[in-house]
């Protein structure tokens, strides 16, 4: 009972502040003039299912572009000798991490212009014609260079917790860099790369700078632009949150299994 | 020819210097062991030839070809860690046929390899278990026969049974000696106990401070101390100072600071000097009177089960002596005598 007393404030706390709110959009998500209805449901596969299935293969390929570097980065830097270039690199790799995105969409906005520092560099290789990368190229690429860094950094404290003897007995027995990093490293923290992958995904589909910033109001752009369209010009708060409410669940599976993952190693016991 | 060689390889670790100038050389199908107290430089030596760490001058030789700059997946050895190292996300099939597939073994060729180490081991029927369901003598057996499956050139052994229990581990020591000498397989075992050293090398190789000071068979290391540290380290042994009068053949006749004059065998291994150290193990005490004997009292009696032990004040030297039985008693007086082919003296 005691027991039950002190976990109330804590509890109380997390009603309030996220299930409370959260409730209340989903519950306006239902709510038409005359109570229970899906019309906003209706709206946002009428109107914008382009732009979730846009949504979510941009967040799912960007994760898992952005999963790859970072496992590389990540390898390389628990396997690679000790030298200067990797010293140089370990310091490097992180400054995308604490750059805003509305910093990294304005870079990228210079970076991928149709006169900008890639199609000028496509040019001079004997490219006629500027590439549009103010779409879903640009999009992944963004998402791409904020979050490999980060997902390099969570890969990396997993790799580090791989005992060295396990490497090295690895490396006696036979296996390459490369051997070691497929048979051991990963298999060894496949659960911490599966958290990394989730949590980059989640954030991309919740971002709403980039894809403002590089695609704006054009087809098919991602759900964060269509909701804050949607509030700005019509003050539809409904349709909105029916748009969050889809978000939420184009995350959730990943949610889930991160939350799950989580309670299992003892993080949310201690 | 030797099949392995270090020539004055020396490793330092910032200012510490953990192998200086080593040179030992080990024949096809020898076991060596290299012995010493912790942080000698002998697990560092075992990783400079294994390849895990990069020596800073020196060269390791294997089969008359320099590997020192070879990495480790390509030298063909196999190795043993202290704490196992099995890969729990793998079954004991799986981490014993790791090397195997990574030399391109064909599917069926490995099954049958892995079966056939696991029976070497002991270990049938335990495939398809983890690591975390064997216990640690389990797990040191799966450590072996991962490091035997690939026919590697030379094993490496780095402080494999220090893990166990002192039970389990004198009947690993057992297993492994049977189970090296029926394969034939060059050894290089890492090891601070001497007794299991003495157990299973052909050569030890004693270090201390980053140095080899002795190289030499079990007997020779034992009978034939080179300095006062391998003299100390191997063995129960006492020494004391003393002055070395005069060398009589093999004998020699050395005075302790208290004017005791007592004679004693001049180590091989170790050129007379006038600074010498008398080294005397239980073996080398006995009761008696006559030559070479001492005026004792007994300041401590140790019931050990199979013997017992005595610690006995000798006209200020601390000797000890061995019985099967009970034969004194505290504060009780008694002369012993040295014995003068087991006593051994070596210069400081």
């Amino acid at each position: 009972m005691l027991g039950s007393l002190l976990v109330l404030p804590a509890l109380l706390v997390i009603v309030l502040l996220y299930l409370y709110p959260f409730g209340l959009a989903v519950w306006i998500s239902f709510s038409g003039e005359d109570g229970f209805t899906l019309e906003h449901y209706q709206r946002v596969y009428e109107v914008y299912w382009e732009d979730v299935i846009f949504t979510f293969w941009t967040s799912f390929l960007s994760a898992v572009i952005a999963a790859v570097l970072g496992i590389l980065i990540a390898a390389y830097l628990r396997l690679g000798a000790d030298d200067p270039i990797k010293s140089f690199i370990n310091q490097l790799y992180r400054i995308p991490i604490f750059l805003p995105m509305v910093v990294v969409a304005q870079m990228m906005r210079g970076f991928l212009a149709p006169h900008g520092t890639l199609n000028m560099a496509l040019f001079n290789l004997g490219l006629s014609q500027p590439i549009e990368f103010f779409d879903w190229k640009g999009l992944v690429i963004g998402f791409v260079w904020k979050q490999a860094p980060f997902m390099a950094l969570i890969i990396l404290s997993g790799f580090l917790m791989v005992k060295d003897e396990h490497i090295e007995a690895a490396r006696v027995a036979g296996a390459s860099d490369l051997r070691v990093l497929t048979e051991i490293l990963l298999p060894m923290t496949r659960n911490t790369v599966a958290i990394a992958f989730a949590l980059a995904y989640a954030s991309n589909v919740a971002t709403f700078t980039l894809p403002y910033m590089l695609i704006g109001g054009a087809k098919p752009t991602a759900i964060t632009v269509d909701i804050a369209h949607r509030v700005t010009f019509f003050g539809d708060w409904a349709t909105a949150n029916a748009l969050g409410v889809v978000s939420f669940l184009l995350v959730s599976v990943f949610a889930v299994f991160y939350l799950r993952e989580m309670v299992r190693r003892g993080v949310y016991e201690r | 020819m030797s099949l392995l060689e270090l020539r004055r390889v020396t490793k330092r670790f910032g200012k510490v210097v953990a192998v200086s100038e080593v040179s030992l050389a080990v024949g096809k199908g020898e076991i060596l062991s290299l012995l010493g107290p912790s942080g000698c430089g002998k697990s560092t030596t075992l990783r400079i030839i294994a390849g895990l760490t990069k020596p800073d001058s020196g060269s390791v030789i294997h089969e008359g070809r320099d590997i020192t700059e070879l990495p480790p997946e390509k030298r063909n050895f196999g190795m043993v860690f202290q704490n196992y190292a099995l890969w729990p996300h793998m079954t004991v099939f799986d981490n014993v046929a790791f090397g195997l597939r990574m030399r391109g073994w064909a599917r069926q060729d490995i099954a049958r390899r892995v079966k056939e180490v696991l029976e070497l081991v002991k270990l049938s029927g335990m495939e398809s278990r983890y690591p975390t369901q064997l216990s640690g003598g389990q797990q040191q057996r799966v450590a072996l026969a991962r490091a035997l499956a690939p026919s590697p050139s030379v094993l490496l052994m780095d402080e494999p049974l220090s893990n166990l229990d002192a039970k389990l581990r004198e009947e690993l020591r057992h297993e492994l000696r049977s189970i090296l000498r029926s394969l034939r397989i060059t050894t290089i075992y890492v090891t601070h106990d001497q007794a299991e050293a003495m157990a299973l090398s052909d050569k030890i190789a004693v270090m201390n401070a980053g140095r080899i000071v002795q190289t030499g068979t079990p007997a020779e290391i034992y009978r034939e101390p080179a300095d006062p540290f391998v003299a100390t380290f191997i063995g129960e042994s006492i020494a004391v100072p003393g002055s070395l009068l005069s060398v009589n053949g093999s004998l020699g006749l050395i005075r302790l600071p208290n004017g005791v004059q007592l004679k004693a065998r001049i180590s091989k291994a170790s050129p007379p000097s006038k600074e010498a150290l008398l080294v005397l193990r239980p073996e080398a005490v006995s009761l008696g009177e006559g030559e070479n004997s001492l005026k004792c009292r007994v300041s401590r009696e140790t019931y050990m089960g199979e013997r017992v032990e005595y610690r006995l004040e000798c006209e200020g030297v601390e000797l000890k002596l061995r019985s099967l039985d009970p034969v004194l008693s505290v504060g009780e007086e008694a002369r012993v005598v040295i014995d003068p082919s087991r006593a051994i003296i070596v210069g400081r």
